[in-house]
């Protein structure tokens, strides 16, 4: 009897040996495929997630692209590289004279760090004229590039007209170093954004007159 | 008429119980083995699928990257008015003189009579004006308004005089809102 258990088993050996092997090759080939799926999965994940800021990024550019116009030259002279302050003294020249007053004793200070990036110069310097004359030329001048602010208005009047002395600030900061990396993404402007985009690009620009180099001309008396 | 002979005697041939577990064992293998290609192909065809996609993915990145090189100088335009925005937020958000010029106006527009303004001093969150009037009832209305008003949030009056020269000067400190 046992001699026949002993056959029958011997017998059911070879089934049984390919169900254990067919068992562990199939485990060991589903661990390695489910390892596979799950980095590929991840990776196609990462890349969609890549694909998307890439577009989004793209339409950023593109929509900038198209509505930038003059905007760069503008916003660059609203909030220059460089100190400001001869610009932002021409300025206060052509308001002086557009607005009836009298623009004397100007002083500038030295620049100083803000704590917000930028850096400011302070602008001092005495108005005389009307009271409105005086008043609406303070008022103008926030309305031109560089960005400035009044920062103090010490006004005083008299029967001969009123003299004023007004602080003025006007800003600047250096150019960024560096752009983000091709996968950064870019934040589109948003309504806050524009509004600010809105006012320094409307700032009226000082007139810079540019002397064109004049070619040699030949004199007769070259003593002369 | 068909019959089956089995000339071995019975203790040695297979009992019909291990033949049974013999084709039972051999089936389920069969059955594994059909399962495991079935999942094998599936699991293929899907990793097959997956890097089919990942390359797609990855081709339509290079083209957006090499797009998004293409317009270095829009975008390094971009980040300079964005970096321009940020910085001219904290700028245009603070009060100043200037947006305190109408609260002056306003005020001017109050006096009347022989009230007039001698001397102002306009900040970002004060005005200090001096008035002088011929005639101290002429302040009546001047103060009135401005204890009604909702512009200023603290209305100091720093001095009052009195000059035969010049008449009556009161020099007020108004803490704009």
């Amino acid at each position: 009897m046992k001699e026949v258990d002993v056959k029958s088993l011997k017998k059911l050996g070879m089934p049984l040996a390919i169900l254990v092997a067919l068992v562990a090759v199939g485990f060991i080939g589903f661990q390695l495929l489910w390892s596979q799926i799950n980095t590929l999965r991840s990776e196609l994940a990462l890349s969609r997630e890549t694909e998307v800021a890439l577009a989004a990024k793209l339409q950023v550019l593109n929509d900038f692209e198209v509505a930038r116009g003059n905007l760069f030259t503008a916003i660059l002279a609203a909030i220059p590289a460089e100190n400001p302050s001869i610009m932002a003294i021409s300025q206060i020249r052509n308001k002086s004279a557009t607005s009836g007053v009298l623009v004397d004793s100007i002083e500038i200070s030295r620049a100083t760090a803000s704590d917000v990036g930028t850096s400011y110069v302070d602008i001092g310097f005495n108005v005389s004229g009307s009271v409105d004359n005086v008043l609406g030329f303070s008022q103008t001048l926030s309305s031109t590039a560089p960005l400035g602010r009044t920062e103090k208005i010490d006004m005083s009047a008299s029967s001969e007209g009123t003299t004023a002395k007004i602080i003025y600030r006007v800003y600047y900061s250096s150019l960024p170093d560096t752009i983000p990396g091709i996968a950064d993404t870019l934040a589109a402007f948003n309504e806050d954004d524009n509004n600010i985009l809105q006012k320094l690009s409307t700032l009226e620009r000082a007139e810079v007159t540019n002397i064109e180099p004049q070619a040699p001309s030949l004199r007769a008396n070259p003593f002369n | 008429m068909k019959k089956d002979i089995n000339l071995l005697p019975q203790d040695l041939g297979p009992n019909s119980q291990s033949k049974q577990l013999n084709t039972l064992v051999g089936r389920f293998a069969l059955i594994v083995g059909v399962l495991i290609l079935l999942l094998g192909a599936a699991g293929a065809l899907f990793t097959l699928y997956l890097s089919g996609s990942l390359n797609a993915s990855k081709t339509q990145i290079n083209e957006l990257s090499s797009a998004i090189a293409e317009k270095e100088t829009v975008e390094q335009q971009y980040i300079l008015v964005k970096d321009r925005v940020d910085k001219a937020r904290p700028i245009l958000s603070e009060k100043s003189a200037g947006t305190n010029l109408s609260s002056f106006q306003a005020l001017s527009s109050l006096v009347s009579g022989t009230v007039s303004v001698t001397q102002a001093e306009i900040t970002s969150d004060k005005l200090a004006v001096t008035y002088e009037a011929v005639d101290a009832r002429d302040y009546l209305e001047l103060f009135t308004t401005l204890s009604s008003g909702d512009v200023f949030k603290d209305v100091t009056l720093k001095s009052f005089s009195f000059s035969p020269a010049t008449g009556y000067s009161a020099s007020l400190e108004m803490l704009i809102k």
